[in-house]
């Protein structure tokens, strides 16, 4: 059994004015664990993971790393977000490199090419962000979080830019080093097969407050072929849990038309 | 017209770097800006020239009187431009800088100012044409026998009745002008050529 490296104790989340995001919430990672979060859109698995990350403050409860408070953002808990977040001014190889500290030496830049050759883009370390395509955009911000690799990785949809065949792609290059190193990872995704084919176990989550409803373990050899059967059948476990999680959720209330022109 | 472009650079020079940095730092630090912006936004509308009482009271006609005043009009018109540029950086570029754990001076140098640059640079150019305006009226105003510089120039040959120097003067203020917009405008183009997205689809 691994030690925990991740112990997550939220009491009370909410924005300003707000319902509550997340209450009593318990989320434990051992290191070198490979987790996925999936639920419906808006149930707050990115307030979630920006609480991990230390970006979020206005919640009551604790984070605890490696048995400490984690108080403050930090290198050691990196980041992939939805959106890319590259620094425009800079080339593709100096926004690699902004995630080390000090200058771009031999060393540093030899770090930083090993990192996007690491995500196939070991050709555009001149370009520009704009010159990219999503997916490569997207590629880039995760050499970001590699080449200064972090003690846990959250990943917020990291491939929804890319095709099919890239996303599976880059996902074996994800699991790959994050097993060479031993880096826990959360994911929050909504493709099902994904989730499968990167985690140890996967979290099912209702919304509003967030919880955790069902834990499906992914005990699958790896590499996982996306089309052996065990692969199929563990997505559809997941699929199912997620079905009947929405279906015990309460259906939004949106006024119709009717109610809205009777007196 | 030496003396001129050499009052203009180190006045410009001066302000520029005054209204950046004070700029930028405001916009990033909420007490200091708390502190001390109603005092900066309550007198940057007030015009340069009604301060010149008070300078030349204080340092007299001479050569610091004339840097101060243009220094003081591109100050404020640099500090403004280099607020707003501060104060509208997405959130979410300066949660990178935590992340990454940069010192306060790297996340301005590295995050804000690159970002608040095609607004500083804009506010160079406004800066710059304000700036010739202010030098021409104090050096107008300061002439004397032994000043030199192009407002003397045509204010002497005015009073002189030469208009053709007067006039020559004139059409050198404009030139100049021109060039030096046009550095501007170069370098503002040159500084934010990270954003020059093609425009065809």
């Amino acid at each position: 059994m691994q030690p925990t490296l991740l112990e997550l104790r939220v009491e009370r989340m909410s924005y300003p004015g707000g319902e509550a995001i997340l209450q009593e919430f318990a989320l434990d990672i051992s290191s070198g664990e490979i987790a996925s979060i999936v639920g419906a859109s808006g149930a707050g698995k990115t307030t979630l993971l920006r609480i991990i990350a230390g970006l979020e403050t206005r919640f009551s409860g604790k984070v605890l790393f490696d048995g400490k408070e984690r108080k403050a953002p930090g290198p050691d808990v990196q980041i992939v977000f939805q959106e890319h977040r590259l620094l425009p001014w800079l080339r593709v190889v100096d926004n690699v490199a902004f995630a080390l500290n000090g200058g771009l030496g031999d060393e540093a830049h030899d770090q930083v090419r090993n990192a996007l050759v690491d995500v196939g883009l070991g050709d555009k370390l001149q370009r520009w962000p704009w010159q990219l395509s999503g997916g490569e955009e997207q590629r880039v911000a995760l050499a970001r979080t590699l080449v200064r690799p972090p003690r846990l990785l959250l990943l917020d949809e990291p491939l929804r830019n890319l095709d099919m065949l890239s996303a599976s792609a880059l996902l074996r290059v994800i699991e790959r080093i994050v097993r060479e190193r031993t880096i826990s990872v959360i994911l929050v995704s909504h493709n099902i097969e994904d989730a499968v084919a990167l985690s140890d176990s996967v979290h099912v989550v209702a919304a509003h407050p967030m919880r955790i409803k069902r834990t499906i373990p992914i005990s699958l050899v790896r590499p996982r072929a996306r089309t052996s059967m065990d692969f199929s059948e563990s997505c559809a476990e997941v699929v199912k849990a997620l079905e009947r999680v929405q279906s015990e959720q309460p259906m939004p209330t949106i006024p119709s038309e009717h109610s809205k022109s009777n007196p | 017209m030496i003396s001129s472009v050499v009052r203009l650079s180190i006045a410009v020079s001066i302000g520029s770097a005054l209204g950046i940095a004070t700029g930028l730092l405001l916009s990033q630090a909420p007490r200091l800006r708390d502190f001390l912006n109603p005092t900066i936004r309550l007198m940057a509308p007030v015009p340069v020239i009604a301060w010149m009482p008070f300078v030349i009271a204080t340092v007299g006609t001479d050569e610091p009187y004339k840097i101060f005043m243009v220094a003081l009009a591109t100050f404020f018109i640099m500090n403004g431009h280099a607020f707003d540029g501060g104060t509208s950086v997405s959130r979410r570029l300066i949660e990178l800088a935590l992340i990454y754990e940069k010192p306060f001076h790297e996340r301005i140098l590295k995050i804000i100012l690159p970002a608040a640059s095609p607004l500083i640079f804009s506010g160079l150019r406004l800066s710059l044409a304000l700036a010739w305006v202010i030098l021409m009226f104090v050096e107008f105003g300061s002439a004397k026998a032994g000043s030199e510089g192009l407002g003397w120039f045509v204010a002497d040959a005015r009073a002189l009745g030469k208009v053709e120097e007067e006039y020559a003067g004139v059409l050198l203020i404009a030139i100049l002008g021109l060039i030096t917009d046009s550095v501007a405008a170069s370098m503002c183009k040159r500084a934010a050529r990270w954003s020059l997205e093609p425009q065809t689809s």
